[in-house]
């Protein structure tokens, strides 16, 4: 009953094959987009984030101390979705770094990402009114190799000793190296970012960190418009029904 | 007393580098997605044709050179025909070529008949999916220049699918982009080596057969060693490895007694 | 306008690549294979951005900063001395380009790998800490997997072995226990992970491709 592959198992059909059941996944996934967006739902209540709470704190206290904020890309560049997620996240730290007119410094190892980094900063000034603190230069890149990128931003960190570090996109074996480095300087640090495997190591030397999902939800979280809510419900009732499926795969195999 | 972080390097530093000196050595027993990994190759016939991509940048060589040496040695000594090729990372060109160059001369496997090593091409994962639909929209040359459609074994070879294995060897999610863009779309079977600190990620891929076998770190890398029956750079790392681990056991355990002594003092 | 073009371009473009890759239309594949060359073109002329914006930096550095020079002028004459040098004598074997890699750069990425070892001991000092239930389950399950991936676990597991009723059974058995912390606890966990992920990167995307989300707009 719930062998859903055999249906589309001919490869001479329509459908690939062996993409049947991603089909059938998508399809469903699609079914509860269209009907959060169809449904007139007038409020949706979100759970905070700590990980976005703590983003004013952070540049507050950056300012506070006279020193800039950094802001540091993971290693997938745009249109990888977990990098256009945290250029998202930056569109916020720019609007309140330019209402604290506190300079925002970020080394890149993609030439595309460094692009979309730069014109989120200059479109976050430009909505805070203050168009005159827009420093390009200060959004650069490095280059696209992991520890040499990872070894320069700990020198860049040693230089400008920034107050607060952000850290949004997917990261490797380098996420311990950028963070503990970080850490010792004293700078408070949030990350966000989908590489599973490097949690752990976010969870040790960071303050705050958006974990997984957290990332892609926080641009909805931040702009708090129904539109982009909206996508969210369409997740959490997605994932309930993959809970539900699970159990009724578990029952029907037990029973 | 808090043990300064200088005094946990200088420890670490010596715990690494004595048994390095002193070339102690231990009895490393294979777990069993290394010994999958190994049955894979073993049960690949003679003048198979497969594909290694070599995805790791030189920082990660202590770790994935072993790895990429044993599985060459392997390879070789099976007279199973590899196609390298680092579509992901053009850093790791000359190391991962030379080094296999090394182990051919010494086996006495001829470039461009007993193994083909065809370098980096830009794209990134578009080159990826390029692969999958015209294996030639990407790679027309190999390293040093000679063209595929001379080599008779590339007559057989349209798209990636028609290789019979795909290893790859990364330090970052090179293989889950493999795992996404080969193995599940064109249904290439898959097996990879990884850094100990990405290992974690693939267990669930490892758990769903979509990865027939893992080599984690310089331990799967040590392990593979020891179902090959040689003593390479791997088991030597593992010495260092060993004691590494075991300061940092003491070190936890010394920080737990520290919080809790804290604790009782009620400075916490 | 401008807008609307972009946003159409990614519409079309979506939808085209989806139903692709489900789909069995061949018009559909041609189109894809199309989209993929194009982004080889595309990443070639991105490396060029990226060589522009890393020599602005490193001369906008020279002039200004008088201090820390040394820094900026090694990045240019590296790039320029290996640029020149390759395109003279090539990149393969024994070649000067051959060299540096082999000499220089390789040993210094793999130095800057290396530190991820001391950065661990330190993490691990500090932050295993049974402060509370869940950072006792994480210094307990981390403190197996630190031995259980060594020798001294099989070491242990050797020693404390019985032979009882013809059953081989360990009492400290650390690679057993590693294998089902690894297997069990941490497929389920990244799983999960797994599947809030994609849940959230199908969401982002069909909110980019219907125009929901234009953050990407500029």
């Amino acid at each position: 009953m719930f062998n859903n592959a055999y249906i589309f198992a001919d490869s001479n059909g329509i459908i690939k094959s062996g993409r049947g059941e991603s089909l059938l996944f998508f399809i469903f996934v699609l079914i509860l987009f269209t009907l959060s967006y169809l449904l007139k739902i007038k409020h949706l209540p979100t759970r905070k984030l700590s990980g976005i709470e703590a983003i004013e704190e952070a540049i507050g206290r950056s300012t506070e101390m006279g020193s800039p904020i950094l802001y540091v890309a993971g290693l997938k560049p745009v249109p990888a979705v977990s990098a256009i997620a945290g250029i998202n996240v930056l569109g916020k730290i720019a609007e309140v770094a330019a209402n604290y007119g506190t300079p925002i410094i970020s080394p890149h190892n993609n030439s595309i990402t460094m692009i979309s980094a730069r014109e989120e900063i200059k479109s976050g000034f430009l909505r805070a009114g203050n168009p005159e603190l827009i420093n390009s230069s200060k959004i650069f890149y490095i280059t696209d190799s992991q520890f040499p990128y990872a070894a320069s931003i700990n020198s860049l960190t040693n230089e400008v000793k920034p107050g607060a570090i952000f850290y949004m996109g997917t990261f490797y074996a380098e996420s311990l190296i950028l963070t503990e480095h970080g850490q010792s300087t004293g700078a408070i640090q949030i990350a966000g970012t989908d590489s599973v495997a490097q949690i752990p190591f976010f969870i040790t030397s960071c303050d705050y960190l958006l974990m997984g999902e957290e990332l892609f939800t926080a641009s909805a979280y931040i702009k708090k418009d129904l539109n982009s809510l909206k996508g969210v419900l369409m997740q959490d009732i997605a994932k309930i029904g993959i809970i539900l499926y699970i159990i009724i795969r578990l029952l029907s195999k037990n029973l | 007393m808090k043990i300064k972080k200088e005094v946990i390097y200088f420890l670490l530093l010596l715990v690494i580098i004595l048994p390095l000196i002193f070339g102690i050595s231990f009895k490393i027993k294979p777990t069993e997605p290394v010994i999958n990994f190994f049955q894979e190759i073993n049960s690949l016939k003679k003048g198979s044709f497969i594909v290694v991509t070599i995805s790791f940048d030189p920082s990660t060589k202590a770790e994935l050179l072993p790895m990429l040496d044993a599985l060459t040695y392997h390879l070789f000594k099976n007279d199973i025909i590899p196609v390298y090729m680092n579509p992901l990372n053009a850093n790791v060109t000359n190391l991962g070529y030379l080094s296999i160059k090394k182990i051919a001369r010494k086996m006495k496997k001829k470039e461009n008949s007993d193994y083909y090593y065809l370098g980096f091409v830009p794209g990134d994962k578009s080159a990826l999916q390029d692969m999958g639909e015209d294996f030639y929209s990407v790679y027309k040359k190999t390293f040093d220049g000679k063209d595929l459609e001379n080599f008779n074994i590339f007559k057989n070879i349209q798209k990636i699918s028609d290789f019979s294995l795909l290893i790859d060897l990364a330090d970052g999610n090179s293989t889950l982009d493999l795992l996404t863009y080969i193995n599940t779309k064109y249904g290439v079977p898959m097996a990879s080596g990884v850094t100990a600190v990405m290992a974690s990620e693939y267990y669930p891929y490892l758990n769903s057969g979509q990865l027939l076998g893992l080599l984690g770190g310089l331990r799967g890398a040590a392990e593979y060693e020891t179902l090959l029956d040689m003593s390479a750079k791997a088991r030597r790392g593992m010495s260092a490895q060993t004691f590494a681990h075991i300061l940092i056991f003491i070190l936890i355990i010394i920080g737990n007694y520290e919080y809790f002594k804290g604790k009782r003092h009620g400075n916490n | 306008m401008k807008e609307l073009i972009a946003l159409l371009i990614v519409l079309i473009g979506g939808v085209i690549m989806t139903l692709q890759y489900f789909l069995n239309i061949p018009v559909l594949d041609l189109i894809y294979k199309n989209v993929l060359d194009w982004s080889i073109v595309i990443s070639t002329f991105a490396l060029l951005l990226a060589i522009r914006s890393l020599l602005a930096r490193q001369f906008q550095d020279l002039k200004f900063k008088k201090v820390k020079s040394i820094f900026p002028l090694t990045t240019i004459i590296s790039f320029f001395t290996v640029v020149i040098l390759g395109l003279i004598f090539g990149i393969g074997e024994k070649t000067p380009v051959d060299f540096i890699y082999q000499n220089i750069q390789v040993p210094l990425q793999a130095t800057v790998f290396s530190l991820l070892a001391f950065y661990i001991s330190s993490a691990a000092y500090r932050a295993f800490r049974a402060k509370n239930f869940s950072s006792t389950v994480l210094l307990i399950s981390g403190s197996i997997v630190i031995i259980g991936r060594i020798p001294l676990g099989d070491f242990i597991a050797k020693i404390t072995t019985l032979h009882i009723n013809g059953s081989v059974i360990s009492l400290i058995d650390f690679p057993a226990w590693t294998k089902w912390i690894l297997n069990v606890p941490n497929v389920g966990i990244k799983r999960a992970f797994i599947f809030g992920i994609t849940l959230g990167i199908i969401s982002t995307s069909l909110k980019v491709i219907f125009g929901i989300e234009r953050g990407w707009l500029k």
